[in-house]
């Protein structure tokens, strides 16, 4: 009962301080950020403009079954070949000559690219006129070790940000509005007045946590609602969102015990923060997880997250939340002790 | 109800005690005044009654509670009203005790007739943010009265309100005592203590000089002097009599027979002075 209304305090003071209004605004934000400033397609890829004087090797050409051929152009003469090199700046002219036995091509760049990209192009032109000898690695070989299920749906580059969001905003923003909570407070110093009461430290809290997990919950939805619809798992969601802003919150409550104001504690919100970021890291350039992200409890979170918002992408598998689980428990525990201490009393 | 003994408190806990080896007893049903100017230790002293310190040296005991080792059933008998308004602003005043009354396991008092003794029905829907400081001051003070304590810690409940306010808080703390509530007040203002207090212990720089009640105080220390105004020739003369010495008694009824009398005041010390006679300290008011 008392934790009950201790959340309804907290709710209300969240909602006549406009945490509610800023987390709706906040996941807007972000949605149209996906949508509008970065783009779905990162890719570079070089566009090569063919310009074939021989027919002998443009009928060649076409029928192969190369991949690389939706990144080929045509033209019939050079003028036109120039045009087309002036108007795309990731392009390259290629002029080829003689018979399929001895053909030779003429390479015309921009003049910005690198010997990497120069000695690729040579590469993929040189597989146009030959062929390759190389065999695929059989799909039939590989095992995804985190029960990756690719089914050919790639996740554009700007949805890919959600998990990444989700992380930072839902799981983490308790991680600094706890931190303005307890500041806030200090300053009124109503926690002395809570203390003269029978009210329990961990329901004062644990309602903290709760409100913060709800906050994380409302971003969580509304943000993954706008970018993938239906498509996400949004119970998983509401779990890995509850069990990480726990963890958070509880890691966010232990530092704030050691301060009195927002500005002495900048130094530890802005280490917490990259902390528990890097995992980032790992999310991005796939094959890069040392066991230092690997022990980082957002490491778990952000990869069940990618699952629940990308079921057809990530690893549904949420086993390893259950850690975090345990671990926000036990942070949960060591804050309501360090603030027992902090009032210097003796009871639960 | 309330045994101290051989209290001491430091915050640097080395041996600059703020509280230096106090011993008082309050008991039960009475107002006991705890007076001192600012940093004398009153404010620590109660800190440390309520469990807000912890006790480092000493033994002290409430209801019979060691309150080193307090449980949530003695808060529930205690009330406590701080010297600085500790409320949630963006709540509204009757959401403040109704989310501080919702704290306890024990029967609680009506909101609203809380903020109705205290003045305040008419903003009890207002946000605290927008109260000023003495209707915080009486807000506060409603707050320690929601679980009817058995003892209540007032930490200078009227200091900063009109005097009108003033007379109002006084009267509710008098009507406390009436139904047998203990009150360990905490003041700077003698006057206070002198119109509510059954004893009072004066404290400065964390020790006990003396704790009486505030009659005997006047009546040890006094100078025993009555002032008088009397006509003579058409014109307002003033004299002060000891009541001590013969000749000043024996003129003192020459002229309550034979002058006429304007005015006539008994010259009681007051317990500033006494304070200050005492400790030979000044208290900032």
């Amino acid at each position: 009962m008392r934790l009950f209304t201790n959340i309804s305090k907290e709710i209300i003071l969240g909602w006549r301080s406009h945490f509610f209004l800023l987390t709706v605004m906040l996941a807007v934000a972000y949605f149209l950020l996906m949508t509008f400033l970065i783009p779905e397609d990162l890719s570079t890829s070089t566009q090569l403009i063919l310009l074939t004087e021989s027919e002998e090797i443009a009928r060649a050409i076409e029928a192969s079954d190369l991949n690389s051929k939706s990144s080929l152009s045509f033209v019939n003469s050079r003028d036109e070949l120039y045009e087309s090199l002036n108007r795309s700046f990731n392009s390259v002219g290629v002029i080829m000559r003689g018979d399929t036995a001895s053909p030779s091509f003429e390479l015309v760049f921009q003049g910005h690219e690198d010997t990497k990209t120069r000695e690729l192009v040579k590469l993929v032109v040189a597989h146009l006129l030959n062929g390759s000898d190389d065999q695929p690695i059989s799909s039939n070989s590989v095992q995804y070790l985190q029960g990756k299920q690719d089914d050919g749906l790639d996740i554009p580059f700007n949805k890919s940000f959600l998990p990444i969001f989700l992380m930072f905003e839902a799981v983490m923003m308790g991680m600094i509005m706890v931190f303005a909570m307890v500041f806030s407070e200090k300053s009124q110093k109503t926690l002395d007045a809570f203390a003269v009461t029978p009210g329990r430290v961990w329901e004062y809290l644990g309602a903290k946590v709760i409100f913060l997990m709800i906050l994380g919950i409302v971003f969580a939805i509304i943000l993954t609602a706008l970018t993938v619809g239906l498509q996400a798992k949004y119970l998983q969601l509401v779990l890995i969102v509850s069990v990480g802003s726990f963890l958070s919150t509880s890691v966010s409550l232990i530092a704030a015990s050691f301060y009195e104001n927002l500005s002495q504690s900048m130094a530890a919100i802005l280490t917490l923060t990259v902390i528990f970021s890097l995992p980032i890291l790992s999310y991005y350039l796939e094959g890069f997880s040392p066991w230092y992200l690997r022990i980082l409890p957002t490491f778990p979170i952000l990869f069940s997250l990618q699952g629940a918002v990308f079921p057809h992408q990530g690893s549904t598998d949420i086993s390893y939340m259950i850690l975090v689980a345990v671990e926000a428990v036990l942070a949960f525990v060591i804050a309501v002790n360090l603030y027992k201490l902090r009032i210097r009393r003796v009871r639960m | 109800m309330i045994q101290v003994c051989d209290l001491y408190y430091s915050y640097g806990k080395d041996e600059e005690f703020a509280v230096n080896g106090i011993s008082f007893e309050v008991k039960e049903g009475e107002i006991f005044g705890f007076l001192g100017p600012n940093g004398a230790g009153k404010s620590t002293t109660q800190r440390i009654l309520t469990g807000l310190l912890p006790v480092q040296k000493g033994k002290v005991r409430v209801m019979n509670v060691d309150v080193s080792a307090t449980t949530p059933d003695f808060y529930n008998n205690i009330g406590v009203s701080f010297e600085n308004p500790n409320l949630y602003l963006k709540l509204t005043g009757i959401e403040n005790l109704e989310y501080f009354a919702s704290l306890y396991d024990v029967p609680t008092e009506d909101p609203v007739h809380l903020l109705d003794m205290v003045g305040l029905k008419d903003v009890a829907k207002k946000r605290v943010g927008e109260y000023s400081k003495g209707m915080q001051q009486r807000l506060v003070f409603a707050r320690s009265l929601i679980n009817n304590p058995k003892v209540l810690f007032l930490d200078e409940p009227v200091s900063g309100l009109d005097p009108s306010t003033s007379a109002a808080i006084k009267e509710l703390i008098k009507e406390k005592k009436k139904e047998g509530t203990t009150i360990f007040l905490t003041t700077h203002n003698m006057h206070i203590a002198d119109e509510l207090c059954d004893r009072v212990a004066f404290i400065v720089s964390g020790k006990i000089s003396l704790i009486d009640s505030p009659r005997n105080l006047k009546l040890q220390h006094g100078r025993k002097l009555v002032e008088i105004e009397y006509r003579k020739n058409g014109s307002l003369k003033r004299e002060s009599l000891s009541l001590v010495y013969e000749a000043d008694r024996q003129k003192l009824n020459f002229l309550l027979d034979h002058e006429v009398i304007e005015t006539i005041h008994s010259k009681e010390a007051t317990l500033e002075e006494i304070f200050m006679k005492v400790t030979g300290e000044e208290l900032e008011i």
